[in-house]
């Protein structure tokens, strides 16, 4: 079975924010009985920074 | 048995098995002999006054230990008793290479279970021991890190076991101190026992510190020729922040908190007034779990978002690693002979004191059946709490531990008492055992690891007491290394530094240091303004005969709102409480209140509090001279606030002492403290306080128009309290008018107590600052400064003077400027607030996770 996941988050702030530190935990990791076959992250704005990696678990971070 | 002419020994009797001064045999040991053949030297009473010696001057340079909970408050005083520890140079060279073997083999493991895993793999080391500790930081795993050695700075608990060898009682990785009190300890010894000192070749310290500055130098990643170093604190409120502040001013290195720090880019970033300036290397003392709010504990306001990112990418070096607060681990013990084995292929050279670990069948139900003669303690929490000793359990209490043990026996470890050695304490005049407890210190070193030669040693508080810790009011000793033939001289503490980050500009100065200096320059304003009125105030009081009573005098009664609306304290006298009572009836009531009330905010007791708060957190900077008046003015504070129903004498005098006290602080500020170390900053605090303080003093004293007599009476005492009446009369003759009050307090431009002058000041002064434009335009607080200065100097005093026709009580344009100038002023403040300390504000976090660190 292929399965079609969308996930958002919103942020909203009462004052404007100069900068904000996030951990998204959301790419699906492939195991026993998943396979992921295509995976697309998009943030608005543009993240001035952005990196990936696994941790200790093997989830993608 | 007294070997020396003195009686030293005569009075000093050793229950115990293993006392410090005899060998085996019951023999003095020869070194103490020599120590105390030397104290023969010094005379009579002569170690008690040595003793006072050091107690003064340990006062003197402000060394303190907060205690939590300690009811007298933070900075209790570092006791450090004159009697000091000895070890022969031969033994200690056994200890050396123990504590080496075993730092490199933490250091091993550390590496290891973060990373490969092996130990765990290979049974060698029982998963529970390390993944059932709370220090063990998943999100720390699989980090690469560029410094050969992980574990950098390590410190070892060391006590002397019944075999009569050194035995290692406990690890300490995470963030260990220690190391400032021993180089207090040793500076304040030699200094007053220098002939001793000299005469018993003992091994000098600052070898051990060139080489923490070497340590902290060739961390960097890349390879700097000067990099950017910084000590992180947690702050003033911390156990051992004296130590934090000592440290960073003996390296040169700035101290910092979280908030000083910023992640950007994928780089660490330390805020300073000029913008941002990287960072390389971060000396850390801030616990483990509270460095990265992002990544690990998210209640955390020590440390910086981000954080572990950058070491992941391998930008900045932390010493000592996240995570290594995993090797602080009594589960260990058991199994670090097999791990020596294993990476070494050697025995451990140093004991270790025996212990169980409940995690393993066997072990498990020794420690239930032997539970009243062991301690338990968990694997995890040796810092503070949770030290289970046997003996002193009720068995109510036992069955609980033994329920938790059998509940997660993984949890914790079984040991041994810990058999002390005593060591003689000099208590008034006599020598006592103490049982005793000594740290050693040691740093990656160019070639493996180097080890201080001393160490910090905590004795008990008495002869009967069993536990040693500084929580509990322990006592300490300098920690000397003898040997046979002297010492080759080592230059005292001096290197070159390496750092380019010694504070050596404004543009350098951290974020938070220039707002406290800031802070510190306004609170000591308002505390000598508010002193000064409060005084001039309080001597007219003493004039009226009830105290307690609706003074007669108007012009009193002025005065008294007056106070109120300087200092904020409202409703007090100038409206009526919210119960309806006034307190212009119980003016004495109202008066010891906002002098002695710290909890009712703008009181003086409130203000000195918050003056004190903003000087400590910058101790770093400070000379000794102003500890001392610091001090000096916080006895003097706590004796008024200690005694029982003051009289207004008794008020009168404190205020006095208390302003002289203040002045010499300020002087002394200003002698110590450079411009580029954030000088600047505290004058703009402190004129801008005392130009908003005048302006209140004004508005409350001259924008009403009273009779004669009142009015003359007001301006004599307005200039009395701005410390103004001999200027006048010098420059006015003695009749008191109003025009040239003005002149003087308000419009001259040459007299420095005059507002014009200190807006003028003021005006020079923020140019200087980073941001401040020095071509065409001004920027905000300048412009805002700018206005205020024009407006004074476009008025004159015959117009201010004036009322409106038809409403005859109030100086209208007077009125109107000041409440002007108090607007502008407000807004400089706000301005340059915003400017240089906005990115003080703190970081804030969104979620909070579910995983409890």
């Amino acid at each position: 079975m292929k399965f079609k996941l969308s996930h958002s988050t919103t942020y909203e702030y009462n004052a404007p924010v100069s900068f904000c530190h996030n951990i998204a935990t959301l790419r699906p990791r492939a195991s026993k009985g998943q396979q992921l076959l295509d995976y697309q992250i998009q943030i608005t704005p543009q993240p001035s920074e952005i990196s990936e990696r696994t941790d200790f678990f093997g989830n993608h971070i | 048995m007294p070997t020396t002419t003195h009686s030293w020994l005569t009075n000093y009797r050793t229950d115990n098995r293993y006392d410090e001064l005899f060998s085996k045999q019951g023999e003095l040991k020869p070194y103490w002999k020599k120590l105390f053949e030397a104290f023969d030297t010094l005379g009579d009473n002569a170690l008690t006054a040595r003793q006072k010696d050091i107690d003064w001057l340990l006062s003197e340079n402000g060394v303190t230990y907060n205690v939590y909970n300690d009811p007298k408050g933070m900075h209790r005083p570092w006791i450090l008793n004159v009697m000091t520890f000895v070890l022969h140079q031969k033994e200690w060279e056994t200890v050396t290479a123990g504590i080496q073997q075993r730092a490199e083999l933490l250091n091993l493991i550390l590496k290891d279970i973060y990373g490969e895993g092996k130990l765990i793999n290979k049974g060698i080391l029982p998963h529970e021991v390390i993944y059932g500790h709370r220090g063990f930081l998943r999100q720390c795993a699989g980090i690469d890190y560029h410094t050969e050695k992980l574990l950098s700075v390590y410190a070892a608990d060391l006590s002397r076991g019944t075999d009569g060898r050194l035995w290692i009682v406990n690890d300490r990785t995470e963030a260990p101190s220690g190391m400032g009190y021993s180089l207090e300890n040793r500076a304040t010894v030699s200094k007053t026992m220098p002939e001793i000192y000299s005469r018993m070749h003992v091994q000098g310290l600052s070898g051990f510190f060139q080489e923490l500055n070497r340590m902290l130098v060739n961390a960097c990643p890349g390879r700097k020729e000067n990099p950017n170093i910084v000590i992180l604190t947690p702050g003033s409120h911390n156990e051992t922040y004296f130590e934090h502040a000592y440290l960073a001013s003996f390296f040169g290195y700035p101290l910092v908190q979280g908030n000083d720090l910023v992640v950007r880019d994928g780089f660490l970033w330390m805020k300073s007034l000029q913008g941002l300036k990287l960072i390389d290397v971060v000396w850390r003392r801030v616990d483990d779990a509270f460095i990265d709010p992002l990544e690990l504990r998210e209640d955390s306001q020590l440390g910086v978002a981000g954080l572990l990112d950058v070491v992941r990418r391998k930008n900045v070096a932390i010493i000592n690693p996240v995570g290594s607060g995993v090797m602080e681990n009594p589960g260990l013990i058991p199994f670090m002979p097999a791990v020596a084995r294993y990476f070494l292929g050697e025995d451990l050279i140093l004991p270790q004191i025996a212990s169980w670990w409940c995690g393993q069948e066997k072990e498990k139900n020794y420690v239930l059946q032997h539970l009243s003669q062991l301690v338990v303690k968990r694997i995890d929490r040796t810092n503070r709490e949770n030290i289970y000793f046997g003996e002193f359990l009720t068995v109510e209490q036992l069955g609980n531990l033994k329920r938790e043990i059998l509940a997660r026996p993984y949890r914790f470890v079984a040991q041994e008492k810990i058999s002390f050695s005593t060591t003689p304490n000099l208590n008034h005049d006599i020598l006592e055992p103490r049982n005793l407890v000594s740290r050693a210190f040691c740093i990656a070193a160019k070639s493996g690891y180097s080890v201080m030669p001393g160490g910090l040693v905590r004795v008990a508080p008495d002869t009967g007491s069993i536990r040693v810790s500084n929580q509990r009011g322990g006592t300490s000793k300098d920690f000397w290394i003898v040997s046979d033939s002297p010492i080759p001289h080592e230059a005292d503490y001096f290197w070159k530094n390496k750092s380019a980050l010694a504070v050596s500009g404004l543009a350098d100065l951290p974020s938070l240091t220039a707002e406290n200096l800031y802070w510190a320059g306004r609170y000591v304003g308002r505390t000598l303004v508010t002193a000064r009125l409060i005084r001039m105030v309080m001597r007219q009081m003493a004039l009226v005969q009830n105290q307690n009573e609706q003074p007669d005098s108007i012009t009193l009664q002025i005065l008294l709102k007056s106070v109120t609306h300087l200092t904020g304290t409202y409703p007090g006298f100038a409206e009526e409480a919210e119960d309806g009572t006034l307190a212009m009836e119980k003016p004495l009531e109202e008066m010891l209140s906002v002098i002695l009330d710290k909890n009712r905010e703008g009181s003086l007791a409130h203000t000195i509090g918050m003056f004190s708060n903003a000087y400590y957190a910058i101790r770093n900077l400070w000379s000794s001279d102003m500890w001392r008046v610091f001090e000096d003015i916080q006895k003097l504070w706590r004796a008024l606030e200690e005694s029982i129903d003051p009289s207004i004498n008794r008020i009168l005098k404190t205020l006095n002492q208390l302003i002289t006290r203040l002045i010499a602080f300020m002087g002394l500020i200003e002698e110590s403290i450079m411009v580029q170390q954030g000088l600047l900053l505290y004058f703009i605090g402190l004129q801008l306080e005392q130009s908003a303080l005048t302006i209140t003093k004004c508005r409350s004293l001259l924008t009403i128009k009273y009779d004669k007599q009142i009015e003359y009476d007001l301006l004599e005492y307005l200039l009395t309290s701005h410390e103004s009446l001999n200027i006048y009369r010098y420059s006015y003759r003695s009749f008191i008018e109003l025009e040239h009050v003005l002149d003087l307090v308000l419009l001259d431009v040459e007299y420095p107590r005059s507002l014009t002058f200190m807006i003028k000041r003021l005006r020079k002064d923020v140019a200087r600052l980073p941001h401040s434009k020095g071509g065409t335009h001004l920027i905000s607080y300048q412009k805002l400064v700018f206005e205020a200065f024009a407006k004074l100097r476009l008025t004159a005093s015959e117009t201010l003077a004036k009322t409106a026709d038809g409403e005859t009580y109030k100086r209208a344009e007077l009125d109107t400027l000041l409440e002007e100038l108090s607007d502008l002023l407000y807004r400089t403040s706000r301005s340059i607030s915003s400017t240089y300390f906005n990115h003080t504000d703190k970081q804030n976090q969104l979620f909070k996770q579910s995983f409890p660190l």
